[in-house]
């Protein structure tokens, strides 16, 4: 794993405000269910931060990766708080990054991948990377010092091992 | 081995796995875990989720499907996507179904953005769109429903830039932009000889490529409407604001080539930016872009002669006037009874003739340019204030509401341009804006909900009103506007932006300028008590009760000294309610228990004294049963059950009239609703079972009718479900266990139906779904205490 530079990290608590702003203005709403991808999340957040498509690959794909963490608690505290708020909040689903089909709580797969955190951290934080973050599997593999193909692996094992625990 | 490391070892097996040939897996899977047999199962669960297509759903399934990208459509394998919007997304297409080969674009549009009106006008056009073969515009080769129901379109694919990014990157000197412009012109006019209208021109809809070629794009689509829209909504939706012709704003009326002439004038204007001097040019422009669809040229081929000849006649100008005046002279040596026979000549003249008349349009258009800033001015204020408000008390009308900000910047926008416009008119364009922020993203009426444009147009409010007043700060009007806009970014930082720090500095900043008018009227005393609130509610936002308190007593100490007329304006008592309300909150989270009761019970005296200076006004009685309803939620939280009924009981009633005043208010019944489900709790707290259960069938019959009115969404069922496992766990708590059955068998229904229609989050189905079952299972065959004395 690629060291965290110090520059950009104080850069994600400095826009912590930013992320929530964007996480609350999504689930701000009335409906009966919201659908939400929390990958255009953190590409909003960051577009905002700064002009994402002036930095270079490398550390946009860095920024998002690290951001894909932040990004996780700041979505799921932001559900909590709506929970809090309404007591009919509606369910959040979302679906399976690069998928068409399906639909997930997003709670639920919170849940599952705090289970899988303690089992796997290096497996959990690819599913952060993939869903919280949107990276794909090669930018995944640049940033991780890996090959896309066991990144590719890694990604399906961690995959199946939500599902099952999903379906559980 | 532990239950992590055995599911490491099933990731790390899993992954080998992949390795295998599918057939030899099972067999290849008994050979590494010998043995093993959690493991083997564990993995074996891996490798069948992995192949599972679906997971699970919540009951989304249309939505997430329609945003999904099919691999190819039809003959058509899809390559890339070149982007996506609101609309929908358009993807590169290769042909490939072996006849030939051709690269194309596909618009897939999202179910639901057409009306079926739309969706049937589009099918019935499709024919005509795509036998219109012209070299500018792009080929419309197929189109039609995804398996998903998506609409789409086939388009030949143009490598291009939208227009005026043409423009500016190629440096394109005037005589190309004409001849460019001339090409448009050619294109629109073969449509419309094939009675086809654009509909939706703009310098967007138009791609020159690297050859200079201009292609027309999305010919006859409309742009997407949302579903239930009526059709003149509908219709005016279609237009992008400054380029459709005014009389689409008004809809209705049926969108004729009139309309894609003034939208070909307000191109022409983009592309030439001509200057105040060019006289004949603008006179060109007037003349398509003219309000009253008469006044415009007939026709796209009258309006390119016009041109033409202006172009022609550049050099010769001077001679314009010249054979302008021999016509006048000619007109006026044979007399009035040459007039009728003139006109005809003149028309028939063409380019001269036709700018002579446009000359003279122009000339009267200054003539006219105070009276339409009047008149802008007017439709501004009315459209931003009495239509909305009218339009916000119908449910259903977000689209209306929707077209009616869209058309009010467009007149706002002509407003704000003239920077030496009076100031008055310049504040009013200042607070325009903030009212559309309202309109559009913050506001309690408002269900649009973009809070980003909201800031955005309140930034625009900000650029008028700040300089305004810096340069009169003295002037009260300027000074108190600023008020206003202060104190909507400061509701906006706390409440949309989670900003409380530049909430509680705009507050701060809106209180010292409100400081020499606070007593001024009614509503600046409002304002004063809304700055000090919102200076404590920022505080209040992160917990920060102990520093909010002393604003919520100094807005209180305010409030209780203004003199008799300010003090019974019903909006001051009002706004002196809420502080109270707030303040009470503050005292109870600081656990001052006392103080928090005595500030209650006066926020409840203030609101029902607003109730009793203006009766029946819902605003006002929802306030007064708000108050009354979070007295009893505090009196309960602190096991005061007789304070807390009384208090909702007096709750009730005034939601009661509410409803009874207005069967037809949604509010007045989810008032209802909430009232009563606190009343049938503090009931059962009590011990009064029977008294519970009777409102508890309020709860439920208000519900019920929510239900109904939405039409049994999904969303108003499962607040009935919920509210019937409610009402059956007050009756088990008292014992009527046949009672508390019969509403769970019910609910129970609603879940398991819901279920089985997918409309159910993963989260429901596990958790609430199986708990009900559960309490029926234990408690219900046959009605018994099944879960002990009390749940």
């Amino acid at each position: 794993m690629t060291v965290e530079s110090p520059g950009q990290k104080d850069l994600l608590v400095a826009h912590y405000d930013e992320f929530r702003r964007v996480a609350r203005g999504v689930l701000n709403g009335d409906a009966a269910k919201l659908q939400i991808q929390p990958t255009d999340l953190a590409h909003a957040a960051a577009i905002k931060i700064f002009d994402l498509n002036r930095i270079d690959i490398r550390s946009r794909t860095h920024f998002l990766s690290l951001s894909a963490r932040i990004m996780r608690q700041i979505l799921m505290d932001e559900l909590r708080r709506l929970r809090a708020a309404k007591r009919q909040a509606p369910p959040v689903l979302t679906q399976w990054p690069g998928e068409g089909e399906g639909a997930l709580d997003l709670e639920d797969l919170d849940a599952a991948l705090t289970k899988l955190e303690q089992i796997d951290p290096e497996r959990a934080r690819l599913v952060e990377q993939r869903f919280f973050a949107g990276l794909t599997v090669e930018e995944i593999a640049d940033v991780e010092g890996s090959s896309p193909s066991t990144v590719k692996r890694q990604w399906r094992a961690a995959r199946a091992w939500l599902i099952s625990e999903l379906e559980r | 081995m532990s239950d992590a490391a055995l599911e490491r070892e099933a990731l790390a097996l899993f992954e080998q796995a992949l390795d295998v040939p599918p057939d030899e897996r099972a067999a290849w899977l008994d050979q590494k875990t010998e043995g093993q047999p959690l493991l083997r199962a564990r993995t074996a669960a891996l490798v069948s989720a992995d192949g599972s297509q679906k997971v699970r759903t919540a009951g989304a399934f249309a939505a997430i499907e329609a945003e999904a990208v099919p691999s190819r459509l039809g003959a058509y394998r899809i390559t890339d996507l070149i982007g996506r919007g609101g609309m929908g997304a358009v993807y590169l297409a290769e042909r490939d179904a072996g006849d030939f080969s051709r690269t194309v674009a596909i618009k897939i549009i999202k179910p639901g953005l057409f009306s079926d009106d739309l969706v049937a006008r589009f099918q019935r056009e499709r024919q005509t769109l795509a036998s219109l073969t012209h070299p500018n515009i792009a080929r419309l080769y197929d189109g039609g429903e995804t398996e998903t129901g998506s609409p789409y379109i086939v388009m030949e694919y143009v490598d291009g830039a939208p227009l005026l990014e043409w423009a500016e990157q190629t440096k394109a000197t005037r005589a190309e932009r004409l001849r460019i412009f001339s090409d448009i012109c050619e294109a629109v006019a073969f449509a419309h000889s094939r009675l086809v209208v654009h509909r939706d021109l703009t310098p967007a809809n138009v791609l020159v490529t690297g050859e200079g070629v201009a292609k027309l794009i999305d010919f006859g689509i409309a742009r997407p409407t949302s579903d239930g829209a009526q059709d003149g909504a509908a219709a005016a939706l279609t237009m992008t604001p400054g380029y459709a012709a005014p009389e689409r704003a008004t809809g209705g009326a049926a969108v004729t080539t009139s309309a894609d002439i003034f939208s070909l004038g307000r191109v022409l204007d983009d592309l030439l930016t001509p200057k105040p001097g060019e006289r004949e040019v603008r006179a060109i422009i007037a003349r398509a872009c003219a309000d009253d669809p008469q006044a415009r040229y007939p026709s796209v081929d009258a309006l390119r002669a016009d041109l033409d000849a202006w172009r022609a006649r550049q050099p010769v100008k001077a001679y314009s006037a010249k054979a302008g005046y021999r016509l006048r002279k000619f007109a006026a040596r044979h007399g009035g009874a040459l007039a009728a026979s003139l006109a005809a000549f003149v028309l028939l003249a063409g380019g001269l003739g036709a700018t002579l008349i446009a000359n003279a349009r122009a000339e009267r258009a200054r003539d006219l340019a105070e009276e339409r800033f009047q008149q802008t001015r007017a439709i501004a204020n009315s459209m931003l204030f009495e239509v909305f408000d009218e339009v916000s008390l119908t449910a259903g009308t977000t689209n209306a509401r929707e077209m009616l900000a869209r058309t009010s910047l467009t007149y706002l926008e002509a407003l704000a341009a003239d920077p030496n416009a009076p100031i008055d008119v310049r504040v009013e364009a200042g607070l325009g804006f903030l009212r559309l922020s309202q309109v559009v993203g913050g506001g309690q009426a408002s269900e649009l909900g973009r809070y980003e444009d909201a800031n955005a147009l309140l930034a625009q409010s900000r650029e008028i009103l700040e300089p305004l007043f810096e340069a009169h700060p003295g002037d009260e009007n300027v000074a108190r506007a600023m008020v206003t806009l202060l104190l909507e970014q400061s509701g906006a930082a706390l409440y949309t932006d989670n900003n409380a720090d530049a909430a509680l500095t705009l507050a701060a900043r809106a209180q010292t300028i409100l400081e020499p008018y606070r007593l001024a009227d009614a509503r600046a005393a409002r304002q004063y008590i809304a700055a000090l609130q919102a200076q404590a509610d920022s505080f209040g936002w992160n917990d920060r009760y102990a520093e909010a308190l002393p604003l919520h007593q100094q807005a209180e100490t305010f409030a209780a000294a203004l003199p008799q007329a300010l003090g019974s304006d019903v909006d001051v008592m009002r706004a002196r309610g809420s502080n109270l309300r707030l303040m009470g909150e503050a005292y109870h989270r600081l656990e001052m228990v006392e103080e928090a009761r005595l500030t209650l019970d006066r926020a409840v005296a203030q609101q029902r004294a607003v109730t009793e200076a203006a009766p029946n006004n819902p605003a006002y009685m929802r306030n007064y049963a708000i108050a009354l309803w979070y007295r009893a939620v505090v009196h309960r939280s602190n096991e005061r059950n007789e304070a807390a009924r009384a208090s909702i009981e007096e709750s009730v009633a005034v939601a009661r009239r509410m409803r009874e005043r207005d069967p037809n208010d949604a509010g007045a019944i989810r008032m209802v609703a909430i009232a009563t489900e606190v009343y049938a709790q503090v009931l059962a707290d009590l011990d009064r079972f029977s008294e519970s259960y009777a409102v508890g069938q309020e709860v439920i019959a208000a519900h019920r009718e929510l239900a109904r009115r939405a039409g049994d969404t999904a969303g108003a069922r499962r607040s009935l479900a919920a509210a019937l496992m409610t009402h059956g766990g007050n009756s088990y708590n008292g014992a009527a266990y046949a009672r508390a059955c019969a509403a769970w068998e019910e609910g129970l229904a609603i879940y398991e139906d819901l279920n089985r229609s997918g409309a159910m989050s993963e989260r429901d189905r596990t958790v609430t779904l199986t708990q009900s079952r559960d309490f029926v299972r234990r408690a219900c065959a046959p009605p018994r205490a099944g879960l002990g004395s009390r749940i």
